[in-house]
């Protein structure tokens, strides 16, 4: 029986080749609980928003909040550490400020949007567009008072990716990046 | 050794953001994930990818159900997804110095493979499998995943899974039988 002799040759691997019984970093661990606690602090006052900091909204923040999901207080070392490509949003229109990086993923990309001064209340959404011309929709979120960060993600691979906008509820570009 | 009823009661309090839980589930399974990450990226970039991988399993803990191969194989999909991204945005050769060493076991029917006495000639052959054969084997060896979970992490069915493996400690026996 070949499946019972590899089982057995894993085994004697798996004794032939140890994992190192070593413990995590302190600092890690203790950035890890931090995370939680802030994750816990924001999930029993969702509505606690902060005054400094990021807010971090999933994308399609609209639909989330109505469903309960909520909007989510991270702190900036929450934010995750996998290389980003800066980008230049331009066209903001007076009083909105507006910075991106892009995360370059195997399924797509996303944009963490960082932006502030957008319409308290309205919806805004993003989109992709794509070198052969497609429009890949990149979800949407209705602005709060304070600056805050959204993850945008679409279906679309950074090498196919041209032009990012986001538009307000009447389809007016409002900020625009060419990649 | 946690048992299934204990790991599933401390990620029960993990969905509630209990730091205490989330720290004994990193403290649990930070020396498997730290080896399998520590076989493809630089080792300047594990802990980094393992801390990664915890940010998103917290993150994504609400979404995560039973059903299926367990928690272990859950996060290891994470983190494999972690290790992709950073290979695609910025590869990286693992070279088979990164590759753990094998320690000389007692001889038996399997020295052909696994008490090789030539332990530099085992590296030098498991650096020279295919990725998917060195991963199946890494996710079972390395990961102590049983076959449905890591069928769970590569979207495989447990009977592919098997196949795989079958055919990775197969390569593997041939590469260390190979005439130099």
């Amino acid at each position: 029986m070949s499946g019972h002799r590899d089982d057995e040759t894993l085994r004697r691997l798996e004794a032939e080749i140890p994992v190192p019984d070593h413990a995590p970093p302190d600092e890690r661990v203790a950035v890890l609980r931090a995370a939680a606690e802030a994750r816990r602090a924001a999930s029993i006052a969702p509505r606690a928003l902060p005054r400094r900091g990021f807010l971090l909204a999933g994308v399609g923040a609209a639909a989330g909040a109505a469903a309960g999901i909520g909007v989510y207080e991270v702190l900036d070392k929450d934010l995750p550490s996998v290389p980003t490509e800066r980008i230049a949003l331009t066209g903001a229109p007076a009083g909105v400020s507006a910075t991106g990086e892009l995360i370059n993923h195997t399924w797509g990309i996303e944009l963490l949007l960082t932006i502030g001064g957008l319409d308290a209340g309205s919806e805004y959404r993003l989109r992709y567009r794509a070198t052969d011309e497609r429009v890949v929709d990149a979800g949407s979120f209705v602005a709060v008072a304070d600056e805050f960060l959204c993850r945008m993600t679409g279906s679309l691979l950074r090498e196919d990716a041209e032009t990012i906008e986001l538009l307000d509820a009447d389809d007016t570009v409002v900020v625009r990046a060419t990649l | 050794m946690i048992r299934d009823h204990e790991l599933r009661a401390i990620v029960d309090r993990a969905r509630a953001f209990d730091p205490d839980a989330w720290e004994a589930l990193y403290r649990r399974l930070y020396p498997r994930l730290h080896a399998y990450a520590n076989r493809r990226l630089p080792p300047t970039e594990c802990e980094d990818a393992v801390s990664e991988t915890f940010t998103r399993a917290m993150d994504a803990i609400d979404r995560f159900r039973w059903r299926g191969a367990g928690f272990d194989a859950w996060v290891f999909g994470i983190l494999r997804n972690v290790v992709y991204e950073r290979y695609r945005s910025r590869p990286v050769q693992t070279s088979p110095d990164a590759v753990p060493e094998l320690v000389s076991g007692e001889s038996g029917p399997l020295e052909r493979l696994v008490a090789h006495e030539e332990t530099a000639d085992v590296r030098a052959a498991f650096a020279r499998l295919g990725p998917e054969d060195r991963e199946v084997l890494e996710l079972r060896v390395l990961g102590d995943l049983d076959a449905k979970a890591v069928g769970s992490v590569l979207g495989k069915r447990p009977g592919a899974v098997r196949m795989a493996q079958q055919r990775a400690l197969q390569r593997l026996g041939d590469l260390l039988t190979e005439p130099s």
